[in-house]
């Protein structure tokens, strides 16, 4: 497969999936846009594996990395001021603010806890021990 | 500062004036990746650095230069 071939397909099956994600919200069926999302993704996969030029390397894999790390301080940072702020702002007139404050403050703790997780996955299987 | 300098253009037009696109094919990586390395923007991996020695069919040291 070429590698016009391969944008082509992947500008295709992004429309296919996106209509069937806004059909799926439209009719109020929940059972369209995950298993939509999944079968693209999947489809996707199996095209990169059949190309024929390499199209991802170590230097674009160096850059996600980089721009992931960057992504999940700056998203963690500020979730957790806002999270702060809402708390603080929260009253009994107001208790939707402590509510969207306290959602916001677990999900940096799950971000962070999954973080951990897989640095600690990760440490150990470069560290060399058995 | 330490820099590792390499001579991968030299080593292309020596190599009948080899392609951008030629090597990274044959090293394995994008034709981005060998400009970045020519401009000296990019340190490759121990592994692309011997992939693309072997493209070359010289040795790592040639291709590859560590300055302190």
């Amino acid at each position: 497969m070429s590698v016009k071939t391969y944008r082509l397909l992947i500008l295709a099956i992004t429309i296919i999936v996106a209509g069937l994600v806004g059909w799926g919200v439209l009719i109020g069926n929940a059972f369209i846009p995950a298993p939509a999302v999944i079968a693209g993704a999947a489809i996707l996969y199996f095209c990169r594996r059949r190309l024929k030029v390499v199209v991802e390397d170590e230097r674009i894999h160096r850059i996600g990395d980089q721009a992931s790390r960057r992504t999940i301080e700056i998203a963690l940072i500020a979730m957790a001021v806002v999270a702060s702020t809402l708390l603080a702002l929260s009253t009994d007139e107001r208790p939707e603010l402590g509510t969207v404050g306290v959602t916001l403050g677990y999900s940096v703790c799950s971000i962070l806890v999954l973080y951990t997780i897989l640095y600690n996955y990760f440490s150990r299987k470069y560290s060399g021990k058995k | 500062m330490a820099r590792i300098n390499n001579q991968i253009r030299r080593l292309r037009f020596d190599h009948d004036e080899m392609t951008q696109e030629e090597l990274a094919q044959r090293a394995g990586c994008t034709r981005q990746t060998i400009i970045a390395l020519e401009q000296g923007k990019y340190v490759p991996s121990i592994e692309l650095a011997f992939k693309i020695a072997k493209a070359f069919g010289v040795s790592l040291e040639e291709v590859f230069q560590y300055e302190e």
